[in-house]
């Protein structure tokens, strides 16, 4: 895997269409992204359609990376997994929202704070997500790494779905207390 | 709809809408909201950092080749130069299924008393190589379409029927540099229901294994299926 300021770089040159940095971009990160996509479709035809939906926003919108406060993986990996659940929602229901992506990740200036936490998120995450209930911790986690709603998350835990939502919602006051400590 | 005071901070739902735990209508809502509202931009952006964590616990899985090849073919299309692995590449966007139909309705266009037809997906684990064969049960003979990979420099694929007893692999020939190719199933293999019989690929010396058996790895494998 490539350093961060080199997925940052690829990505500035991608922005200005350069179609070799495109390519590189692609064999650093296209793994990763494919890894994330399985983790929510577990379909291996679908992941792949998906994977290259999120290489397409990538190329078109790279131009939009350098303001969005993201770190470049984070940025990534969101358009990936944004794409692979959207199709999800699409082939369960009708009603699943087909915006661009990376529309979805609203600008905002990087500050020195976000660009600090790139390297130590991974591990801190995982830290706080320990502090939890076993059972509360796998909400978010099947949350985030697998898509699943809230009332999805009710059925697997077999809880109803508002306690779900409270569930839900205090752990992530505790994760974000947790996160600031 | 109207942003809500009894529901959660908007902290937590900036979190509950990077997790996409909104429904699709307070999605859209909160992303009007949040275009507009610095603040909350910014805490979409910490969570989406902060849970970005998580990610560290997923491996990678590398796509096959054909993926990226048909990204670039989508994306950049006609503007590089058409090589046989572009079309290659188009020929693999379409579903296995519709590529065996399309083989077979050629075939039976120009043979309009065939009967029904045999296919089988001689593939690579990583479909580093593939080869489509389509079997014409009433002439013994398989067409070969390659899709994808080619052998090393100074190889060559040779292509093997192996019957279902454990008796030793029968040669059905030395795959030509054409990805299309038709081959003769010899008598030996007549014996046996083609749906019992295992195609395989082995990578040989130039003219082929030396001694009538698989010498080099065998690189792919499909069994025969009806159609």
């Amino acid at each position: 895997m490539a350093q961060i300021s080199e997925i940052e770089e690829m990505i500035a040159r991608v922005a200005l269409g350069d179609r070799k940095a495109f390519s590189q971009l692609y064999d650093a990160t296209s793994a990763k992204l494919f890894g994330v996509i399985l983790r929510v479709l577990n379909n291996r035809a679908s992941a792949e359609d998906v994977l290259q939906e999120s290489y397409m926003k990538i190329w078109r919108h790279a131009d939009r990376y350098t303001s969005n406060g993201l770190s470049p993986m984070t940025w990534l990996i969101t358009i990936a997994r944004n794409s692979a659940i959207d199709r999800l929602r699409a082939t369960r229901d009708s009603t699943a929202d087909v915006d661009d992506m990376a529309d979805r990740l609203v600008s905002t200036g990087p500050t020195p704070e976000q660009s600090a936490i790139a390297a130590g998120e991974a591990s801190r995450i995982t830290a706080c997500l320990d502090e939890l209930d076993t059972d509360k911790a796998g909400a978010v986690r099947g949350a985030y790494l697998q898509g699943l709603t809230y009332a999805e998350l009710a059925e697997i835990f077999s809880v109803p779905l508002n306690t779900m939502r409270t569930w839900l919602r205090r752990s992530l006051i505790s994760l974000r207390e947790c996160m600031e400590r | 709809m109207t942003a809500t005071t009894d529901g959660p901070e908007d902290d937590i739902r900036a979190a509950e809408y990077v997790l996409r735990l909104l429904p699709a209508d307070e999605e859209r809502a909160f992303e009007a909201r949040a275009a507009g509202d610095p603040t909350l931009s910014e805490r979409v952006t910490y969570w989406a950092n902060r849970l970005s964590g998580l990610n560290i616990h997923i491996d990678p899985v590398k796509p096959r080749s054909a993926v990226r090849r048909e990204l670039m073919q989508r994306l950049f299309g006609t503007d590089s130069k058409p090589s046989f692995w572009q079309r290659a590449g188009l020929w693999q966007s379409v579903s296995f299924a519709s590529l065996v139909l399309a083989g077979f309705l050629g075939f039976q266009a120009m043979q309009p008393s065939l009967a029904p037809g045999l296919v089988s997906e001689i593939a690579a684990e990583d479909d580093s190589l593939r080869v489509l064969a389509v079997v014409i049960p009433s002439t013994h003979v398989i067409q070969l379409t390659r899709t994808a990979g080619d052998p090393a420099p100074g190889r060559v694929f040779q292509l093997w029927g192996i019957p279902p007893d454990g008796s030793a692999p029968v040669s059905l020939g030395v795959l030509p540099e054409d990805p299309t190719a038709s081959v003769q199933v010899p008598d030996p293999l007549l014996a046996y229901p083609a749906t019992s019989l295992t195609l395989a690929i082995s990578d040989e010396p130039t003219g082929g294994s030396p001694t009538g058996a698989p010498t080099g790895d065998v690189l792919a494998l499909g069994e025969i299926t009806p159609l």
